[in-house]
C-alpha cells in the first residue's frame, strides 16, 4: 500500500486551507507506489483471461 | 380490409383470441413461450386495448425474408401483423381513428410498446418493444423509441426483444441484435439486421451452414459481429465450462456484471447446463434490489489502517438478482443467482460479452480495481498523517462503479444537492466523453433507496481511455462526512490532464449528497 506524501498534503491542505500542488518527487512517489501494487492485481485480471480462452474452443450458442 | 383495427382486452383470454384471428396456428399460440410472454408483460403493465395492425413490413424479418424464405419454393409471405397495446380504455363503439388522436392528445402516455408477428408461426416474435413494468426493478439498458400510428406520434421506453428466427439465426444472432437495437440511438453505432449479424458473425470463421444458421454461433463468431458494429471485443470468461462456480467466483461475476448494467450497457451472457458444450445466449439488461444486503461479504475489502480497519462494501451486495431478454422464453424475465429445476440461472453462466464502446480502454473490471486501490492509498495516507486525537474518516463505505457519459455526468452534477464550488468544478473541468465514476457511499442504511439523496461521501473519477495499472484517476473527492473535519470541510484531489500535477484543495460546505439516479 501507498506510502506517499499524498496523505500529509491533505491534512496540511484541511488544516491550513490553503490549496497545495503536490511537487515531482511527491507526485513521481504517488504513482510509482500505485503502480508497484496494482500492475500484479490487474496482471492477474489479464493473465486469467488468456487462461479461459485456451479452455473454451468449442463452445457454441444455438 | 381496415389496416388498423381497435380491439378492447378484458382479460387474457380476449389477447387470446385476438391471437388466434392473427394466423392459422400449427399449435395453441400460447404454447410459444416468448408470445405468451410478451402478451402476459403486456397485461401486467395495464394494457385494456390492443391496436392491430396488418398488414406490417417489418424491416428485420423482410431482411431475413430476403436471405432466406424468399429464396424457397413454397410461397411464404413478407407481410408481419403488428399488435400495439395501451392502457387507455375505448370509450363504447369508439373506432380506431378517433381513439388514436384522443389518446394522443389526452394520454400519450398509455402507450405500452408493440410485438410484432412474424408470419412463420414457429417463431412468431419478431422486433418488439414493450414498455418495462413500472416498479420494483432497475431495468437500465432501455431507450425511447419513438412509433407513429396514423399521423399520431407515441413513444415507448424500453428494450427491443425478439425471438430467434432459428433459419436466419439462432440465440446468439437474436441476442446481439437485441443488444445492438438497444445502443443505436445512444451511441450511434451499426444495428444490424439479423441477416446481417450472421454475415458479420461468419465472415472469417464458418462452423456449419450459414444458411440456414441452426447451430448458432461461437463465441468468437459473436465477437466479431459485435466488433464489426463499432464495439469493443471485450469477451469475458468467469470460469471454466466444465467446473461449476465457487461461491466467491459467482459473487466476483454478479460484480463484473453489475457494473456494465449501471453503466446502461447490455450484456449478453453465454449459458451451460452442466458438461454441454452447446449452451444458450441471453441478454442482461437490468437488475432487482433489496432493503437488506443479500451477499455475504465475499466482495468486501477489508484493509488495515493504523490501528483499526477499514472496510470497503460493494453495491451489487443489494442486488437480489437480475433481468434478461431470453428469447426463448420473453422479455424482461428474473435470472436468479441460483438454478432452480431446470431453469437458466445466473451459476449457468460461462462468459459475458458487454457492448463496451471501443474507445473505452479501461475495462469495467479494472476500473473497480483501480478504484479500491486509489481509495485504499488516499485513506490509509491521509490517517497515517493525522495528528493525534483528530477524529478518524468514516471507515465502512460502499462503492458503486459505471460508466457514465460526460453530458449526464455534468447534469446529474447541476441538478444535484452536491456543494456549489464541486458541482461547479465538474461542470468545468475538462473531462474526456466518458468517465468511470466510482461512487463512495455511507454504509448505514445503504439499501434504503428513500435515502440516497444523502449517502454520497464522495466519488473517484477515472478516465476511461487509461490504463489501470497506471492510476488513471482525473478527480478524488470526499466530503465532511468522511474526512470528519470539525468545520464541515471536504477534499478534492485533481489531477491535471497536460502536466499530470497533482492539486488538493479544501472544500467548505461540503456535506453528503445524492447518489447517481437517473431521471
Amino acid at each position: 500500500m501507498s506510502n506517499t506524501s499524498l496523505g500529509k498534503v491533505m491534512v496540511q491542505v484541511l488544516e491550513t486551507g490553503e490549496r497545495k500542488t503536490l511537487d515531482e518527487e511527491q507526485q513521481n512517489n504517488f504513482y510509482k507506489s500505485f503502480y508497484e501494487h496494482t500492475s500484479p492485481e490487474i496482471e492477474k485480471i489479464r493473465e486469467e483471461q488468456r487462461k479461459r480462452f485456451d479452455e473454451s474452443r468449442n463452445l457454441t450458442l444455438a | 380490409m381496415a389496416r388498423l383495427t381497435i380491439h378492447q382486452i378484458k382479460d387474457s383470454s380476449d389477447l387470446h383470441a385476438l391471437l388466434q384471428q392473427c394466423a392459422a396456428w400449427r399449435v395453441d399460440p400460447f404454447a410459444h413461450l416468448p408470445l405468451k410472454n410478451s402478451i402476459e408483460h403486456a397485461q401486467k403493465a395495464g394494457c385494456v386495448t390492443v391496436i392491430k395492425q396488418d398488414p406490417v413490413q417489418d424491416p428485420d424479418y423482410l431482411a431475413e425474408y430476403l436471405a432466406y424464405y424468399a429464396r424457397g419454393f413454397l410461397n411464404i409471405k413478407k407481410e408481419c401483423i403488428r399488435l400495439h397495446f395501451f392502457s387507455a380504455p375505448m370509450k363504447d363503439a369508439e373506432d380506431v381513428l378517433p381513439y388514436l388522436d384522443r389518446i394522443s392528445h389526452e394520454s400519450s402516455d398509455a402507450y405500452l410498446g408493440f410485438l410484432t408477428l412474424r408470419p412463420t408461426l414457429t417463431s412468431p416474435v419478431g422486433a418488439t418493444i414493450l414498455s418495462c413494468l413500472p416498479s420494483g426493478h432497475f431495468v437500465l439498458c432501455i431507450d425511447e423509441f419513438p412509433v407513429h400510428l396514423a399521423g399520431c406520434n407515441f413513444s415507448v421506453k424500453g428494450t427491443p426483444f425478439m425471438q430467434q428466427d432459428n433459419a436466419v439465426g439462432a440465440c446468439a444472432q437474436a441476442s446481439i441484435w437485441m443488444a445492438l437495437r438497444t445502443l443505436r440511438k445512444k451511441q450511434g453505432h451499426s444495428a444490424f439486421d439479423p441477416a446481417q449479424i450472421t454475415t458479420a458473425a461468419t465472415r472469417f470463421l464458418v462452423q456449419g451452414r450459414t444458411l440456414p444458421n441452426r447451430e448458432g454461433l461461437n463465441p468468437n463468431q459473436m465477437v466479431e459481429a459485435v466488433r464489426s458494429a463499432g464495439y469493443a471485443s471485450h469477451l469475458h470468461y468467469f470460469r471454466n465450462h466444465n467446473q461449476p462456480f465457487s461461491p466467491d467466483e459467482l459473487e466476483a461475476a454478479r460484480l463484473w456484471l453489475y457494473t456494465y448494467i449501471e453503466s446502461e450497457i447490455p450484456v449478453i451472457l453465454g449459458l451451460f447446463h452442466s458438461q454441454q458444450s452447446s449452451g444458450h445466449a441471453v441478454v442482461l439488461v437490468g437488475h432487482g434490489w433489496s432493503n437488506a444486503k443479500v451477499a455475504n461479504n465475499q466482495l468486501t475489502t477489508t484493509f488495515p489502517v493504523g490501528t483499526t480497519s477499514f472496510l470497503i462494501h460493494q453495491a451489487v451486495e443489494w442486488v437480489n438478482g437480475f433481468y434478461i431478454h431470453n428469447d426463448n422464453t420473453g422479455p424482461y424475465q428474473w435470472l436468479a443467482d441460483k438454478a432452480t429445476g431446470n431453469e437458466f440461472s445466473l451459476e449457468h453462466t460461462v462468459f459475458a460479452l458487454p457492448l463496451l464502446p471501443g474507445d473505452v480502454f479501461l475495462s469495467g473490471e479494472e476500473a473497480v480495481q483501480t478504484s479500491i486501490n486509489l481509495y485504499k492509498d488516499v485513506a490509509a495516507d491521509f490517517v497515517a498523517n493525522l495528528t493525534q486525537g483528530s477524529p478518524l474518516p468514516e471507515s465502512d463505505v460502499v462503492f458503486r462503479t459505471y460508466l457514465i457519459e460526460r453530458h449526464q455526468f455534468r447534469s446529474w452534477a447541476l441538478r444535484s444537492n452536491l456543494c456549489s464550488t464541486v458541482k461547479d468544478y465538474y461542470r468545468l473541468k475538462n473531462l474526456p466523453r466518458r468517465v468511470w465514476v466510482t461512487e463512495i457511499n455511507f454504509k448505514a442504511d445503504y439499501g434504503d433507496l428513500a435515502k440516497l439523496s444523502t449517502s454520497r461521501l464522495g466519488e473517484i473519477v477515472l478516465d476511461p481511455t487509461g490504463d489501470g495499472r497506471d492510476s488513471p484517476f482525473l478527480t478524488i473527492h470526499i466530503n465532511s462526512a468522511w474526512t470528519k473535519a470539525p468545520d464541515g470541510s471536504g477534499l478534492l484531489i485533481d489531477r491535471d490532464i497536460i502536466s499530470q500535477k497533482i492539486d488538493v484543495v479544501k472544500i467548505q460546505s461540503d456535506s453528503r449528497y445524492m447518489a447517481y439516479t437517473r431521471n
